[in-house]
């Protein structure tokens, strides 16, 4: 359905993509990943040409849309792009931000518009909403909203642009709901995302961006479980890995727990999950260990996933005199480390400056 | 951590939002020693807590030490994570919850 | 509430400019008689050492002023109608004044004095252009007054205008349009009683003289009013053949400008205000101010001409300049990089220019340079200077609100497949309005108050309607204060219209049922 030749997308400063081509078939539901600057975002804005492309060539359907000769609108009708800030129209309310596209542009009328439009609003959950204009709306509303106006076009392609990475936490799930569900019907989708869980879980197919183009592709289980390629490699462990080094007692509480934050949600760990892990570290390395470090210290902490178990391993290796912290007199912060972990163990071990072992584990 | 206080006569009514730990719990202690002097009836509001650690635990403890002189405190609208947290360490003995 | 402090303001300086007009009245009559007469005039003019003398500005009374009283402090004025409303305050003790000038005001203020000042006199002619047609004019008009001074016509005539009694017939104005050759002439109509309004039509010695000029030599009079620096700067263009205006003959203007030989050399005194006992009551002095300014002699007609001037300037410079700054803005929004590039550089170099340059001088260059030969209506070119400089704020307007709108939503537009025209008019620009609107009334109203400067460059707008009513009744505030009245009137329409039109532009004003017209829900 859509063929890409030897794309090449140049800026002054940076060529994001050097030499990209891939072929993307009807059905097909692509996660596309990788570190920032990578370029992700500006393939598939290639695709809808708002990005215009320095050279190479690019064919949807038949069409070559990168000649200059090409009916753009037209062919932009046909695809549909939500954008990572939403862009609703702010002068008209939801229904109208719906209607307005298809009254304009496929010459619908307007009694046509509304009922396929209150249809559409409907299948995401917001018909109630449809007066409302969108400063009156929540992000997660917002959004749904948008990727309603983009399928009352009808479009044969789908691009998602980041479409959850501004929202809050709470409300990510309400929008990846709607996205899995037009995957379900089988719509051709293209997701920029973060999300690694979701990137997994949704897509047929797996594109990780990186040296200025589809560095690999593959089905979620070989990109996620398998990368064959160095640098696929790396990105997925550091995804799945969390690791942090403290090395006083003055260090940044407030953004480790953050991170903590980041890593549980980047890998679909329940927010229960995620608070036990900050309660094991917290009760046992601040509120236990810490005070008994004397002088110069090195505490680290790694936190691993692992899908087939879904549990998280978090293992804290502390420099010093032998210490078990499971023998410390702090019933208080014990009894809540136990109740939050599955199993936690101690053992001194011999790893450069680090002494101390604890390993937790937890569902 | 927002710390939403109501003062109603003798009545102090504490309604804590987001995370009581390592960090924040110094502030609710700082608040506590400012305005409980007086107070009859403490009570605390947990609706919008999402994390509680021992050193939150330890700042409920000492309030209710206070209390336990100059009148009552209760502590409601507790979720099930929180809890459960009262329940292992036995905090629910020491706590009036509702 | 707006609208009640808006009535109370307006309430409230109408009062305070009835105060200083019950200052002076005519129904006194002052016992010593009509004239100061004084016999040595080194002893009542000593009183003046030290007194405040008003000239007006760069006047050679300016200069005789420092001259005869060394000592005095000098107060310099825009015109005779502010000095004599000056000397009724008692902001100035005196001021030098022609004989002509001062029995014309005389005639309804006896509480003028004057001290006769020998030895100083003011020699008044018309002006030609500094030309081959001026030199003939002037030939022709010396020889003309030669005439009638010889068979006393001219005295005749000086007395009937320049006398103590106030004419009341006008000048029986002949119908010279047979005539072939034309006579451009620039009548100044503030500068009684050499040329003024009498029941709305020229009168005045200048005025009938000229007449009878143009009958004998065989002219037909075109005639333009024209403020005298209007008239004066006209005349080297060969836009007008003779100004007349009761100007002074000096050697300074003979540089720029042919004068005739002086029909009259008139004395120079200083005039005087002495306050008399009886004041009229306060009503009543309102009554004859609000009579003399709009009743008397029809001069509300003089009003109603000078607004329909004003609001015909104001509209067409409103949306001319509209058309023009949104034409421009949507070429520089051109998909054809060059066009949009040159036409950004263009406009930013233009904007500068104009921002830099006072409307007054943008019109005046107008005027007297860039249609200075050619024939043009004052108010034409009134409305090509206001044009180009609200042509300007609209660019400048249009461009700051369209960047406003978050580009978020036209890339949103691009991709649901809207052409850029579309998206502009569709998405973008309804947008960008809503905070257009309220700087766009801003500057039409400040563009009505800028109007007011048109005087200067020969149109008779409300505010120099305004200013020939004071020079003829020798009232200064009360035209004033019933015009800066209308303005306001005239502003605070027009901002509560394009009010009224944003709460309608809005689009959460609309009503659900009339967005969804026509649609069964």
């Amino acid at each position: 359905m859509i063929r890409i030749s030897h794309l090449k997308k140049e800026y002054p400063n940076a060529t994001p993509l050097k030499d990209v081509n891939v072929e993307i078939n009807k059905g097909d539901v692509i996660s596309i990943i990788g570190p920032s600057g990578t370029g992700k975002s500006t393939l598939i804005r290639c695709i809808n040409r708002l990005e215009t492309p320095t050279s190479g060539e690019i064919w949807v359907d038949g069409k070559c849309i990168t000649d200059k000769k090409c009916d753009l609108n037209k062919v932009r009708q046909k695809m549909g792009m939500v954008f990572q800030s939403f862009n609703l129209f702010n002068h008209m309310n939801v229904i109208e931000n719906i209607m307005a596209a298809p009254m304009d542009l496929l010459k619908k009328s307007k009694q046509q518009a509304y009922d396929d439009g209150m249809k559409l609003l409907r299948t995401v959950g917001l018909a109630d909403k449809a007066f409302n204009y969108p400063d009156e709306l929540s992000g997660g509303q917002k959004q749904r909203v948008a990727i309603a106006r983009t399928l009352a076009m009808e479009p044969e392609i789908i691009l998602f642009d980041e479409p959850t990475s501004a929202l809050d936490p709470t409300m990510v799930g309400e929008v990846q709901a709607v996205i899995k569900d037009l995957a379900a019907k089988g719509l051709t989708m293209m997701i920029v995302t973060h999300e690694m869980r979701f990137a997994k879980e949704i897509a047929n197919r797996v594109f990780y961006m990186d040296e200025g183009g589809i560095y690999e592709d593959g089905t979620p289980e070989q990109i996620f479980d398998n990368p064959q390629k160095e640098k696929t490699a790396r990105f997925i462990k550091r995804i799945k890995v969390f690791e942090s080094t403290v090395m006083s007692k003055d260090f940044d509480f407030i953004g480790f727990n953050t991170s903590l934050e980041e890593f549980g949600r980047r890998s679909g760990i329940s927010q229960k999950a995620i608070y036990r892990m900050q309660s094991v570290f917290e009760e046992l390395c601040v509120q236990i260990v810490m005070p008994e470090l004397t002088g110069d210290f090195v505490l680290n902490v790694t936190a691993e996933y692992s899908q087939e178990n879904d549990s998280v391993c978090v293992q804290m290796k502390f420099s010093g005199k032998h210490f078990n912290p499971m023998e410390s007199d702090n019933i208080l912060s014990l009894r809540l480390a136990q109740n939050a972990a599955d199993s936690i163990e101690y053992s001194q071990c011999d790893d450069g400056e680090y002494t101390n072992l604890i390993t937790a584990k937890i569902k | 951590m927002n710390i939403n206080k109501i003062t109603n006569g003798n009545e102090l009514a504490i309604a804590l939002e987001g995370r009581l730990d390592t960090a924040t719990a110094p502030r609710l202690e700082a608040e506590l020693n400012q305005s409980i002097g007086g107070v009859e009836k403490l009570v605390f509001d947990f609706a919008s807590l999402e994390y509680l650690s021992s050193a939150g635990l330890r700042v409920l403890l000492s309030a209710q030490k206070i209390m336990n002189k100059q009148g009552k405190m209760t502590v409601k609208n507790v979720n099930e994570t929180i809890m459960e947290i009262f329940e292992v360490t036995g905090f629910c003995d020491v706590l009036t919850i509702e | 509430m707006k609208r009640f402090f808006a009535l109370l303001f307006s309430a409230l300086i109408l009062l305070l400019s009835l105060c200083s007009c019950s200052g002076g009245s005519e129904s006194s009559v002052s016992e010593n008689g009509e004239k100061n007469l004084v016999s040595d005039f080194e002893e009542s003019l000593e009183s003046f050492d030290n007194a405040t003398l008003g000239v007006i500005v760069g006047s050679i009374y300016d200069g005789y002023s420092r001259e005869l009283f060394p000592n005095a402090k000098i107060d310099a004025y825009q015109s005779f109608p502010d000095l004599f409303q000056c000397i009724k305050q008692g902001k100035v003790d005196g001021f030098l004044l022609d004989t002509p000038n001062y029995n014309a005001a005389r005639r309804t203020d006896k509480n003028l004095s004057y001290i006769s000042i020998p030895g100083y006199s003011v020699e008044i002619g018309y002006a030609f252009g500094k030309n081959e047609n001026g030199s003939n004019l002037k030939s022709q008009m010396d020889e003309f007054l030669g005439a009638l001074r010889a068979d006393g016509t001219l005295d005749a005539i000086w007395d009937e205008w320049c006398g103590e009694v106030e004419p009341t017939e006008n000048i029986e104005i002949p119908d010279l349009s047979a005539n072939e050759k034309e006579l451009k002439i620039a009548f100044d109509s503030s500068r009684k009683p050499f040329v003024y309004m009498l029941n709305n039509q020229y009168a005045g010695f200048e005025v009938e003289v000229l007449y009878m000029f143009c009958e004998k030599y065989g002219y037909n009079p075109k005639i333009e009013d024209a403020q005298w620096t209007a008239g004066v700067a006209g005349l080297k263009e060969g836009k007008y053949d003779v100004v007349s205006c009761g100007i002074y003959i000096t050697e300074e203007r003979k540089e720029s400008v042919n004068f005739c030989e002086p029909y009259m050399i008139a004395d120079i005194i200083m005039v005087t205000y002495e306050n008399s006992a009886e004041k009229a009551g306060f009503f009543a002095s309102v009554k004859e101010s609000f009579e003399k300014t709009f009743i008397r002699e029809d001069r509300w007609k003089l009003i109603a001409e000078g607004v329909l001037v004003t609001l015909i300037i104001s509209f067409f410079s409103v949306l001319g300049g509209t058309v023009f700054g949104f034409a421009f803005y949507m070429l520089s929004r051109s998909k054809y990089k060059a066009i949009s590039q040159i036409t950004k550089k263009i406009a930013k170099i233009y904007s500068v220019i104009i921002s830099g340059t006072p409307t007054l001088v943008v019109l005046m260059i107008l005027f007297y340079i860039v249609f200075g030969k050619s024939d043009i209506n004052g108010i034409t070119v009134a409305v090509i200077g206001f044009v180009l400089t609200f042509g300007s704020f609209v660019y400048g307007q249009l461009d700051m609100t369209v960047e406003n709108v978050d580009k978020g939503q036209t890339e949103a537009a691009y991709a649901l497949g809207y052409s850029r025209n579309k998206t502009f008019f569709r998405i973008v620009l309804p947008q960008a309005l809503k905070m257009f609107i309220p700087a766009y009334t801003g500057e039409i109203v400040g563009l009505i108050k800028a109007t007011s400067i048109v005087g200067y460059i020969a149109v008779n707008d409300l505010t120099r309607m305004g200013d020939i009513i004071r020079s003829n009744t020798y009232e200064a505030f009360f035209p004033l204060i019933s015009v800066a009245v209308i303005y306001f009137a005239l502003t605070w329409g027009v901002a509560g219209i394009f009010g009224i039109a944003r709460k309608k532009i809005d689009p959460k004003n609309r009503k659900n049922k009339n967005i969804l017209k026509g649609v069964a829900r």
